[in-house]
């Protein structure tokens, strides 16, 4: 299920839109300053960010620079829905990377709703194909491969070739990845491969916006996975090769 | 039923998903808010602070423009421009149109929707 989150710092508007939202399928949440936005971002990163600019407070253009900043949230499409046009406020918003700008005067609900469902069949036809295309890549890859793979991918600096190894990462850390999103989303293992599809996804579609701070995050992120993963079969090993050693001394 | 005045009923019914359950529920809380909105507004005024007035009519005017009370939303941007200056000399005036205006629709709507919308 597609998923926005609605910043506004009107209760009203959030909840009227919450409503509507959620009537035409859309997981929705919704944040009233900044600071809460920033919270259920790191929560969950949502599809879509539907953002008020003029809020009490961190604005919405500060908020934006702040999401900007961060590599997982950097490209979630951004509509500003405001109901003033603080000029200000709207030319550092553009500078940022704003989807649309809608004035709320202007906008029936309908208006943005329809906006959205496009900007979702656009986002669907120009989607990663980056499962697809590490299944057609015919290279065998394993968790093993993983520290010489991100080792050239600090290396990299062109988009191709940042393109092409980030397919052999994605590919080398399935294992971890897999497990990762079939565990509870509660959980840290969960949240973080999530948050690691998401990143690939956002890279692999954009391997031209790739910055050092980018690679270091998944870099971290797929180090911290594997150590999470190699954790929690440890047990499974030792009780294994407890079974064994007890096998063994029947046999004996 | 007659559309009651003020509003863009279809506006509201779209929003509301076209339940009437649910739109009485978002008008009952529009005017809930509005009246806290008011009060901060009046509080504004008479402390002299009009970029506080300034903001909070920017806000309400978003809330009416979201449900379809147009003539509303036109009256709080332009109190909002207004503040941006100063606080202008018919303050009260224009207080008191907006809360006579304000009640008339709300009277408008509790019969559209056969329930009481006060906060």
């Amino acid at each position: 299920m597609k998923s926005i989150l609605l910043i506004d710092d009107d209760q009203f508007v959030t909840t009227l839109y919450k409503a509507k939202l959620q009537s035409e399928g859309f997981e929705v949440n919704a944040a009233h300053s900044g600071n809460e936005a920033l919270e259920k971002l790191e929560q969950s990163r949502p599809d879509v960010i539907v953002l008020d600019l003029n809020m009490p407070g961190i604005t919405g253009a500060e908020l934006l620079r702040a999401i900007r900043a961060v590599p997982l949230w950097q490209h979630i499409p951004v509509i500003v829905f405001s109901s003033g046009y603080i000029r200000s406020l709207v030319e550092e918003a553009t500078q940022l990377g704003v989807h649309k700008f809608f004035a709320k005067a202007q906008c029936p609900p309908k208006m943005l709703i329809s906006e959205i469902k496009e900007l979702f069949s656009k986002m669907a036809s120009t989607e990663s194909h980056l499962p697809a295309d590490a299944a057609a890549l015919p290279v065998a890859l394993t968790t093993d491969d993983l520290p010489a793979l991100l080792e050239l991918f600090t290396a990299s600096e062109e988009p191709a070739m940042l393109h092409a190894v980030l397919l052999k990462i994605y590919k080398a850390s399935r294992d971890h990845i897999s497990r990762a999103l079939e565990a509870n989303d509660g959980t840290v293992q969960g949240q973080l491969g999530h948050a690691l599809e998401k990143l690939f996804e956002d890279l692999y579609a954009h391997p031209e916006h790739i910055t050092e701070s980018t690679k270091h995050t998944l870099a971290a992120g797929l180090q911290k996975l594997g150590r999470i993963d190699a954790e929690k079969s440890k047990p499974a090993l030792e009780s294994e090769m407890a079974l064994k050693g007890l096998l063994r001394s029947l046999e004996d | 039923m007659n559309a009651p005045d003020g509003i863009d009923i279809n506006i509201l019914m779209d929003a509301a998903c076209h339940n009437q359950d649910l739109a009485a529920g978002l008008m009952k809380l529009f005017f809930e808010l509005t009246a806290q909105e008011q009060t901060r507004l009046v509080s504004a005024v008479e402390q002299g602070n009009a970029a506080s007035a300034s903001a909070i009519s920017h806000k309400v005017a978003g809330s009416c423009a979201s449900c379809g009370i147009s003539g509303l939303a036109a009256r709080f941007r332009e109190l909002e421009h207004l503040c941006k200056q100063a606080i202008p000399d018919d303050i009260n005036e224009r207080l008191q149109t907006i809360s006579h205006e304000l009640q008339k629709i709300r009277l408008g709507l509790e019969m559209y929707f056969n329930c009481s919308l006060a906060p």
